[in-house]
Formats: C-alpha cells, structure tokens, sequence
C-alpha cells in the first residue's frame, strides 16, 4: 500500500460532542493502514491529555487511556501546542504522558511537511 | 484539476453540512473533482431516509442525494457512526432484525478505510464538522 503522511489536529476538549474520539478513530485508523500519522493536540484539545481523567463519572469511556497506545500503532508523534497550555494556566507536569510540546513554527512546518492535514 | 475528500460531520439541521454542500457543488462547478463524500459522526444524519423538512426549508439529505445522483458521486456513510444513530441499510437491517432500511438511495455504508483509501487518492481532504 503506498503511504501518505496525515497529520491529525484535535481541537476539542475530551467529550465535546465526540470530536476528539472521532479524530482518535481516524487516526488509529491511518496508521494501522501503514500510513505516516502525527498528532496535533492545539485549542482546548489539549485538555484530552489530562491526567487522572475518568470518564466514568459521567458514564463515558476514558478516551485518555488510547493515548499510550499511539505508539504501538505506529503513530510518529503527539504534539501538544505550547500556547494552548500556557493560556489554560496547564503544564507539562499536568499531562498524561511524555509528549513533545510546540510551538506555532513546529506546527506550520508539519503542516508545510504533510501530504493531508485533517483538522477535528 | 483537484481532487478532494470531504469529510461531512454536522446533521443536517448544522450550519457545516450547508457548508459542505456548497463547497461541493462549488468544486465540481469549477471543474475539479469531488473523489469521495464521506459522511462520519452526526453527518450519517444526512443519509437518513425518514427525514421530513418545512416546505420552506431546504431539505439537505435530499440535496445531497441530488448531488451526489447528478454527479455520480461516492458517497460515503460511516457503518458505525451510522449504526449509533439508526441508519441502516437492509443488509444490516435484516443483520440486526430491524425495521427495514432507514438510508437513502445513493449513499453507501463502509467504514474508516474508505477515509484512508481517499486521503491517499485525493489532493486534499476537508474537514466540515459543526
């Protein structure tokens, strides 16, 4: 199969309306395909990261626990977007997990550098 | 010529199936190609065939079918998302002993591989989510 590379940015906060799930289907989707897939948390996607989260406590599943599990599909990266922390008073030490935290020129280049960018 | 996938995620009753809608007949309007419709989360909405619009409104899930007959569109529905929301085709219907097919003519049930398959083809994908 021939590969593209996807790049996946998640703008929405973990249960607002499944567009964060949905963009985590997809994604998981595109690199199971064997495809070069990164991932973009920016806006208040960030938030998806959250540690400690459980969505149990209002009858959903905990979306975050797909998270460590990028890797293993063969997801490139997950980038968190600096200024998105910064303006929501988070920092890295709030995250889930090891992630690499960009700024503005990063995500320009990836855009710059990936064949599909599919904005959630 | 461009190709494009577009991705519908808003009901019919959001402001981005409208929008996606008009992107797409503006695409093949300036001789480019719409590759692949593919309708994911709410925007399965749009292929359910029990929908009843004001007369004075614009009915979209027969817009859309409008667009995609005239043009021979592929469209796209995704299973599960479609399943979560009542849209059936017979096949699953019959699958999960339901009332019959709740899907319009023209649309096709299938899953994320059909995204993938269009990303790879298309020149751009495009998002339309409420």
């Amino acid at each position: 199969m021939t590969s593209k590379k996807f790049l996946f940015v998640s703008t929405r906060a973990p249960w607002q309306q499944g567009h964060a799930a949905a963009c985590a289907d997809a994604l998981m989707t595109h690199a199971v395909f064997e495809q070069e897939t990164w991932l973009f948390l920016t806006g208040d996607g960030v938030l998806q990261l959250l540690d400690k989260q459980d969505g149990s406590a209002i009858g959903q599943k905990t979306m975050a626990k797909l998270f460590p599990a990028l890797e293993v599909y063969g997801v490139r990266e997950v980038l968190v977007d600096m200024e998105s922390l910064e303006s929501r008073g988070l920092v890295e030490a709030d995250l889930m997990m090891k992630v690499t935290i960009a700024g503005k020129d990063r995500m320009k280049a990836l855009i710059h550098e990936c064949d599909q960018v599919l904005v959630f | 010529m461009s190709s494009f996938c577009l991705i519908i995620q808003g009901a019919p009753s959001s402001s981005a199936s409208l929008s996606a809608l008009n992107f797409a007949k503006a695409v093949i309007g300036s001789g480019h190609q719409i590759h692949r419709l593919f309708f994911f989360q709410d925007g399965v909405l749009n292929a359910c065939a029990n929908i009843v619009a004001p007369q004075d409104e614009l009915h979209l899930p027969k817009a859309w079918q409008q667009l995609i007959r005239s043009n021979a569109l592929d469209a796209v529905v995704c299973a599960t998302s479609a399943l979560k929301r009542g849209i059936v085709d017979k096949t699953e219907s019959d699958r999960y002993e339901l009332g019959g097919s709740t899907m319009l003519e023209g649309f096709t049930l299938s899953g994320l591989g059909q995204l993938v398959e269009a990303g790879l083809e298309a020149d751009r994908v495009i998002n339309f989510a409420p």
